[in-house]
């Protein structure tokens, strides 16, 4: 393949072919020093063509949703076009019977949410900015959402995915059944695989019965320590809140806020088990204010959705300990940091102000990288799909 | 088996480690699944990781197959032996490692039987929740490698949910060491993908994972139903309705008239066609909610009595006959073929009616007892193997019911595996390049396919690919 065919107003053109020209678009990358086309296939067979056009030519595409999430991932070393599945919207089939849905990869985590909640489900994970996420680039970055402490992390909700793999060919594992481990569970690998092995275009998900009632409360502002203190008291108590966070107040100061969901008796049940535990709340709210409360918590700490410039994963029971260690390290190299602490999952995430995080605090190599270089050359040979993504190599 | 290689592995295990061929390997020849039998060359039973990496660093060099071992109790000859191969249990590695209580988590060996795990944290107030029937025997090794599931996995998830790391004892002898306590995987879920690797990407030997709160209230509903429809219809409207208790199992006649003639008597009456276990647990107000609208839909689906406990004592009571389940059934007849499928849950009254409806077809006596909640059926054919024509009518019993089954968007398998007896069916669910994909992911774990060779994935696909018949990039 000469550099020539790979020039990108060549490839728009023969993806045009393929997709139609309407569905051809430009697409900035990094501050716009990098503009790829982006083709937007109408279905599944589409994509598969959009793949096998990759494969037959040598280039190397990006499977992306609607590009919310690209910055949670390295940049993609190579590049020379992106594949939004945004146009497969599909509901496939949502049996609220069974609670279980498919859908097609390119339907909005806002739409999908509200099909479900019509029928009397909750769909995790809760993500920021619904309305710009699709089901696949979700998947793909393995978001899990701030109802995370209620359900367990978005992995454990995938039940199939069909996706367009590195051979060109439309595969599938798992299916839309509750439990089943017929074969191996390849979506559990897909998922948070950041578009480096395939590229997803149908998801079965697991959903859950929508809370009848919310309440959110919060402590504060309290200094930091004590605030993770409280949060320890309460993750003591027999209750199941949706999130549990430390905010950043700034100043050494903090704010712990928690969301309650479920039946009106057993979250007032549980609400007065926090109250006695922990006093009356510095703010208190009830129904659709307190999801849009927990909701707007969550948006602020997370900066709408922008991924932290670290994350450290920690055991619950040294969460006071990491967060004393890194405001040290964070005040020894003078960054101007804000932290979101999830002490229910031992989350501590931290996103500066002014610059990146310095790389002698952020995290190591993973282990077990020499096996997942094997697996991206078993499942993508020919790098058909843009690597360098989860770490510098696959 | 070549005596130098032998040797060579009898001086990393020594004598208690090794069994050659000979009436102490016997019970090595096959698991659960005792139509499928094969004499292993050797078994070896390591006493802990080290002991297993240096043995099947040594099989490795000598080329030889191996399939891991836990209890044997699988039930699709996941661990029977392969022709020429070496038989690597863990049997002996059994240890609690660490229990750390204040995180909610312990370290084990993978030989560790289920529910030792909730006897070492029991005092604690904390349990394991993967509870499969077979918790009194089967490793916790065997439940990662088959994502094992039990009654209370209707709402805790199967064991995929519930490990938090692995140590793997990679094809080569390697470690693969992922027990770091991340949230999310750093990089491919690793852990994910091994889980329900059926022993194919190698053999875990310590796991680490998740301990769960005892609930603050527990309540158990035992109806009594006049038919198996009813019963079923009373799970999906549980469902429908948006409930969660923690487990919802189904027990039918048979079932019923052979624990009642058991020790496992429960005191289920004798007449009826149906029993339905519930179980609801959480804060009190939750488990009244949900006990209500529960005791409701039983009596609206016509049960004939509804039976409830919250004492330990007496809930037990309601359990005991389907804890004892397999056990009594060993009265009906001298074996027992334990199909495993799963079906949508708006479709179990029709699916579980017309799998009786096979087996009456065939002559066959099926006794059903199920993970109803899950939509988990296993509809159990009693029988005796040494009858030739009987065995061939239950194995084609069981295939018109997992056709069935698949064709009405259900799958192959919800917790026992595919092991040796399902790889044909495979093609059921999926096609040639879904296969592939799964062989390739295999490879990349075990490029020399010595790991359990000849499970899970039909033999001729992974032939195919290595032969070059179905070119790369096709
Ligand atoms: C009466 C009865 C009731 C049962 N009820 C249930 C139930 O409710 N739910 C359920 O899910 N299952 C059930 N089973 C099936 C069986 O108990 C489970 O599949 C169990 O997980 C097998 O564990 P084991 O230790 O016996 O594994 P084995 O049978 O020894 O092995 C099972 C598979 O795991 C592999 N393996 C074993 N250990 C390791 C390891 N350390 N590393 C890698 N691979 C390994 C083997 O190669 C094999 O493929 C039941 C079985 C019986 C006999």
């Amino acid at each position: 393949m000469t550099t020539a065919l790979r020039a990108p107003d060549l490839v728009a053109a023969a993806l045009e072919r393929v997709v139609g020209s309407a569905h051809v678009h430009p697409l900035e990358l990094e501050g716009g020093t990098r503009v790829v086309p982006l083709a937007c296939p109408a279905g599944a067979e589409e994509a598969q063509a959009c793949v096998q056009h990759a494969l037959e030519h040598g280039l190397t595409l990006l499977p992306v949703g609607m590009l919310s999430k690209l910055g949670w991932a390295r940049a993609p070393a190579r590049l020379d076009f992106a594949m939004s599945l945004r146009r497969l919207r599909r509901v496939l089939s949502y049996e609220p019977g069974d609670g279980t849905i498919r859908v097609e990869a390119g339907i909005s985590m806002a739409e999908l949410a509200h099909t479900v909640n019509e029928g009397g489900h909750w769909l995790t994970p809760d993500v920021p900015c619904p309305g710009g996420a699709t089901i696949g680039g979700v998947i793909g970055a393995g978001a899990s959402g701030f109802d995370r402490l209620r359900f367990g992390p978005l992995r454990h909700h995938v039940l199939g995915l069909r996706v367009v793999d590195g051979h060109g060919e439309l595969t599938k594992s798992g299916g839309q059944l509750v439990k089943n481990v017929t074969g191996y569970d390849l979506h559990r690998l897909y998922t948070g695989s950041h578009g480096t092995l395939c590229a997803i275009v149908e998801a079965s998900l697991r959903l859950f019965a929508r809370p009848e009632h919310w309440v959110a409360l919060s402590y504060g502002p309290l200094p930091e320590p004590r605030a993770l203190t409280a949060a320890r008291t309460l993750l003591a108590l027999p209750i199941r809140p949706y999130a549990l966070l430390v905010r950043d107040l700034g100043d050494g100061s903090a704010e712990l806020c928690m969301n309650l969901g479920g039946r009106e008796e057993a979250v007032q049940h549980e609400r007065a088990l926090v109250i006695a535990a922990l006093g009356t709340p510095a703010r208190s709210s009830e129904d659709a204010h307190a999801l849009a409360q927990a909701r707007a918590w969550r948006d602020e700490g997370q900066a709408e959705g922008r991924w932290p410039d670290l994350v450290l994963d920690c055991l619950p029971s040294r969460v006071e300990c990491e967060v004393s260690e890194l405001r040290r390290k964070l005040a020894e190299t003078r960054v101007d940091a804000r932290l979101t602490i999830l002490p229910g999952l031992a989350r501590i995430e931290c996103r500066s102000a002014n610059g990146r995080v310095p790389s002698s605090i952020s995290s190591a190599a993973p282990a077990g990288l020499d096996l997942m270089r094997r697996l991206k050359s078993a499942l993508d040979p020919r790098a058909v799909f843009a690597g360098g993504r989860v770490h510098a190599d696959p | 088996m070549d005596r130098r290689v032998v040797d060579a592995l009898r001086a990393i295990v020594g004598p208690r480690g090794l069994i050659e061929p000979g009436t102490r390997a016997l019970p090595y020849e096959s698991d659960g699944l005792a139509i499928y039998a094969q004499r292993p060359e050797l078994v070896l039973l390591p006493a802990d990781t080290a002991e297993t990496a240096a043995c099947m660093k040594i099989l490795h060099d000598a080329g030889v197959p191996i399939v891991p071992r836990g209890a044997g109790t699988g039930l699709a000859g996941g661990a029977t032996p392969v022709a020429g191969g070496v038989i690597v249990g863990t049997a002996r590695m059994r240890r609690v490692l660490e229990l750390d209580v204040e995180n909610r988590r312990a370290r084990v060996e993978a030989g560790l039987v289920n529910v030792d795990l909730t006897h070492a944290c029991k005092s604690h107030g904390l349990y394991y929740a993967p509870d499969p029937s077979s918790q009194q025997a089967c490793t916790l090794g065997g439940n990662v490698a088959n994502n094992s599931g039990g009654p209370h996995c209707f709402k805790h998830g199967n064991t995929s949910q519930h490990v938090l790391g692995l140590l793997i004892v990679q094809h080569d002898g390697t470690l693969l060491d992922l027990t770091a306590p991340r949230l999310d995987p750093l990089g491919y879920d690793l852990v994910g993908l091994f889980v329900g690797s059926e022993g194919m990407f190698g053999i875990a030997t310590e796991l680490v994972v998740r301990l769960v709160p005892e609930a603050p209230v527990v309540e158990t509903f035992l109806g009594i139903f006049a038919t198996l429809e009813a019963a079923c219809d009373s799970v999906s409207d549980i469902i429908a309705a948006r409930l969660e208790p923690s487990a919802l199992e189904i027990l039918d006649r048979l079932t019923i008239e052979a624990v009642e003639a058991s020790v496992f008597a429960a005191g289920y009456p004798r007449e009826a066609e149906a029993v339905l276990l519930v179980e609801v647990e959480g804060s009190e107000p939750e488990v009244a909610g949900c006990a209500r609208a529960v005791r409701a839909i039983l009596e609206q689906r016509g049960a004939l009595s509804v039976h409830s406990a919250r004492d330990a004592a007496a809930r037990k009571k309601l359990w005991a006959g389907r804890k004892g389940a397999f056990g009594a059934m060993g009265r009906v007849a001298p074996d027992l073929y334990v199909a495993d499928a799963v079906v949508p849950r708006t479709k179990l009254r029709e699916l579980v009616l017309r799998t009786v409806e096979i087996a009456r077809a065939h002559k066959l006596r099926l006794a059903t007892v199920f993970h109803a909640g899950d939509g988990n059926l296993h509809p159990n054919i009693c029988y005796d193997r040494r009858d030739k024509d009987e065995l061939a009518r239950v194995l084609a019993a069981g295939d018109e019911m997992l056709e069935l089954c698949v064709q009405a968007g259900g799958a192959l398998t919800g917790e026992h595996g595919v092991g040796l007896e399902k790889q044909q069916q495979m093609h059921y669910l999926f096609s040639d390049a879904d296969l592939r994909q799964m062989c390739r992911a295999r490879d990349a774990w075990d490029p020399a396919r010595r790991l359990n060779p000849g499970k899970l994935i039909p033999v001729r696909v992974c032939e195919e690919m290595r032969a070059g018949s179905v070119p790369e990039g096709a």
